[in-house]
């Protein structure tokens, strides 16, 4: 998974490109705005993560410049909070994710991998982990040869966590893409909501699907037989 | 060079300038009308001089022979000039009906001087012309037909012309004067209005961060200086309060920062004290992980505080259906509700209401409302969500039967980092209900609170309606256009 990343501040960027590193990303950075635009366009990438703050080329000229390049990469912008405008002109730009200052590596980690497994793996209609299959078109979920009544938002929950199955979705991510962008994902009622899915899908069945990583979100994964499929982060 | 003169000198200045353009076109008026009517007095005197004398000399030429009347002409003409007032310039000539020279007296001695032809050829009996005579200034000269001839009488108008010289001079000596006089009271009287002003710059001179409490004195009188002094009292007073707000954010948010960071230090110092396991050194960066982000939450709840301030954008605003919402809202704390053994219930029927506005800002808005609501009610509580259409806006009360809040603790309710002495179920930064407070403002709406302590507490939103709701689902839910690319990913909201 190779990802560039163009950050001016040498410290965030040194701190953030080693961690990426050691999380098993071929990470490349670029200290300002116009070597983001020559690397970005000179090799292809799987993510671009760009800082809007930039000298020389700001963040949204370089969006739209690399867009200009017919670069159709995925790109994450780096805003600080308070700049709404700014966010909003972002994703117009054709950004593909905003994530605020300040956040958790972690975060940033399962977005770059959302963005990069979106491309990779283009819409499914069913998609299956061990014995349980969600029919997105049929909103239909079975474990085991059995039918599982879900709540709509329940529903919505699960195909999120199935559709990125092996990697760590955030609890921001699911909420901003399950009920919107106005809640509070330090909020209880997402663990309250995760629960009751595995009460329904998880606990009658033995195995143990729906997976939580202390401090980030949660996982979809079989790790009956293999333990080892997971990057080592993940416990609980 | 640039004049550095006082308000009041410039007002006395600029009145004193007006006063003499006023009172010089004044003195041009009267000289004008005076030297008009100098003339008609001149000409009117030379009437009635030939006048006078025609009568007399028609009477007396009926008397003796031609021989004697003439002799009676010269000497009755050198008497009257003689007799008549110096200053007048009186001129008497006769003349015989070729226009030879009978007799001539005073003024009009050696002068030559022209018949009117109206008169010469008779066809009026009498017409007064005037011109300069020599180096002797301006006459009025009547001539007419008399007895032998005719006669021509001349008035000087000396008199007048003196007499206007007179008031001409009158005027520029006197006018100067005046104005002086007009300026040196325009000044004092200036100096004297002004004198409030001086005070009201000097309090406001010395007004700071530290000294607020001054207030400007009011005289009452209800002049433009006293409502003046009255704004800015009033200004002040609301300044005082600004700061007084800012100083208690100051205060809490150091004290609410203040708490998590302390117990950061302190988990760091346990963990540094002695050689642990990896996984209990893993334990305790996982607990300093949720503390920043807890730390980080609260900044993020302040950067978004600010920026609802600066207000909404309203580029990107779009109608929100409050029903819509409303249900959203209570999916997502159903569960929590349900957990904590709170009855959370969605009043139905809910209106069609729908405001103009950023959708997740009121997401936001009714998220933290409900946050707050669940947080501060207890297993066997009950929260309700209702909203009713009032006068072209949508009312929404997130009601509760928690403790209710005291009537002391109201007026900071809004305030951030201010929180009520109530337990909550969860620690926050009392960062949500001033937030709230903001979203319903840049909507042009409002939140508002009434409480019972013991009783429980409800907030109302108040936002304008925009129209009503489209009986048909026309709209996708949660069309953003922005997210484009985030949503295709998946059709997960459909309903």
């Amino acid at each position: 998974m190779k990802v560039l990343y163009v950050e001016d501040d040498a410290e965030a960027r040194e701190l953030i490109a080693r961690f990426l590193g050691e999380a098993g990303l071929s990470v490349q950075t670029a200290p300002d705005g116009r070597l983001g635009l020559e690397r970005a366009t000179a090799r292809a990438y799987d993510v671009l993560v760009l800082d809007v703050k930039l000298p020389g080329l700001d963040g949204f000229e370089l969006i739209r410049r690399i867009r200009a390049a017919g670069v159709s990469t995925p790109v994450l912008c780096l805003t600080a909070l308070g700049e709404v405008a700014s966010r909003v002109r972002g994703l117009e730009l054709g950004a593909d994710d905003y994530l605020a200052k300040p956040f958790a590596l972690a975060e940033l980690l399962a977005r770059i991998r959302a963005l990069v497994r979106r491309r990779e793996r283009p819409l499914a209609n069913r998609m299956q982990v061990a014995d349980l299959s969600v029919d997105v078109s049929a909103h239909q979920v079975k474990r085991a040869g059995k039918s599982i009544a879900l709540t709509p938002r329940e529903f919505d929950l699960l195909a999120y966590l199935m559709r990125h199955e092996g990697s760590v979705v955030s609890r921001a991510m699911i909420i901003e893409r399950v009920w919107g962008e106005g809640f509070d994902s330090y909020s209880n009622a997402i663990d309250v909501h995760v629960n009751n899915l595995r009460n329904k899908v998880d606990r009658p069945f033995g195995t143990r699907l729906i997976h939580t990583v202390k401090g980030i979100g949660y996982v979809v994964e079989d790790r009956s037989g293999a333990e080892a499929r997971m990057g080592g982060r993940a416990c609980g | 060079m640039r004049w550095n003169l006082s308000v009041g000198a410039r007002w006395a200045l600029r009145y004193t300038v007006a006063m003499a353009a006023t009172l010089g076109v004044f003195a041009l008026l009267v000289h004008a009308v005076a030297s008009q009517r100098s003339d008609r007095a001149a000409e009117l005197l030379a009437r009635t001089q030939a006048g006078e004398l025609l009568d007399v000399l028609t009477a007396q030429a009926k008397v003796g022979t031609a021989a004697e009347f003439e002799q009676w002409c010269a000497q009755h003409i050198a008497r009257r000039v003689e007799q008549s007032d110096a200053e007048l310039g009186l001129g008497i000539r006769l003349l015989a009906f070729d226009g030879r020279l009978r007799h001539e007296a005073g003024s009009l001695r050696g002068v030559e001087s022209i018949l009117p032809q109206q008169v010469a050829r008779g066809r009026v009996p009498l017409e007064v012309t005037n011109g300069e005579i020599g180096r002797s200034g301006r006459y009025f000269v009547a001539s007419a037909a008399a007895p032998a001839g005719f006669l021509q009488v001349a008035v000087s108008t000396r008199h007048w012309v003196s007499g206007l010289a007179a008031l001409r001079n009158l005027m520029l000596g006197a006018l100067p004067l005046m104005l002086l006089l007009c300026g040196v009271t325009g000044l004092a009287l200036a100096r004297r209005s002004l004198a409030s002003i001086d005070e009201i710059t000097r309090i406001a001179d010395h007004l700071g961060g530290a000294n607020l409490h001054e207030t400007i004195p009011t005289t009452g009188s209800g002049d433009e200086l006293d409502r003046l002094a009255v704004t800015l009292n009033a200004m002040l007073g609301r300044i005082r309060a600004g700061v007084e707000q800012m100083r208690r954010f100051n205060a809490n948010a150091a004290h609410e920062m203040r708490t998590p960071l302390h117990r950061i230090g302190s988990k760091l110092d346990a963990a540094l004290a002695q050689t642990r396991d990896a996984e209990s050194y893993r334990e305790t960066l996982l607990e300093l992980r949720a503390e920043t982000d807890a730390l980080a939450a609260a900044v993020n709840a302040l950067l978004r505080l600010a920026q609802t301030e600066s207000g909404l954008d309203p580029g990107h605003t779009q109608p929100v259906e409050i029903a819509k919402l409303l249900r959203t809202q209570l999916e997502f704390f159903a569960p929590l509700a349900e957990a904590r053994e709170i009855a959370l219930v969605l009043v139905e029927p809910l209106p069609d209401a729908v405001v103009r506005g950023d959708a997740s800002w009121l997401e936001r808005l009714f998220s933290n409302l409900l946050d707050n609501a669940l947080a501060y009610s207890r297993a066997g509580d009950r929260v309700e969500v209702l909203a009713r259409i009032e006068a072209g806006r949508v009312r929404v009360t997130v009601a509760d039967t928690g403790p209710g809040i005291a009537p002391e603790e109201l007026p900071q309710l809004f305030e951030r980092f201010a929180r009520g002495s109530a337990p909550a179920a969860r620690g926050g930064f009392g960062l949500g209900l001033p937030l709230a407070r903001e979203i319903a403002r840049a909507h042009d709406g409002a939140l508002e609170v009434d409480s019972e302590p013991g009783r429980g507490s409800r907030f109302h939103v108040v936002l304008p309606l925009i129209g009503e709701a489209p009986r048909a689902p026309v709209q996708r839910r949660r069309t953003r256009p922005g997210l484009r690319g985030r949503f295709h990913e998946s059709p997960l909201r459909r309903r």
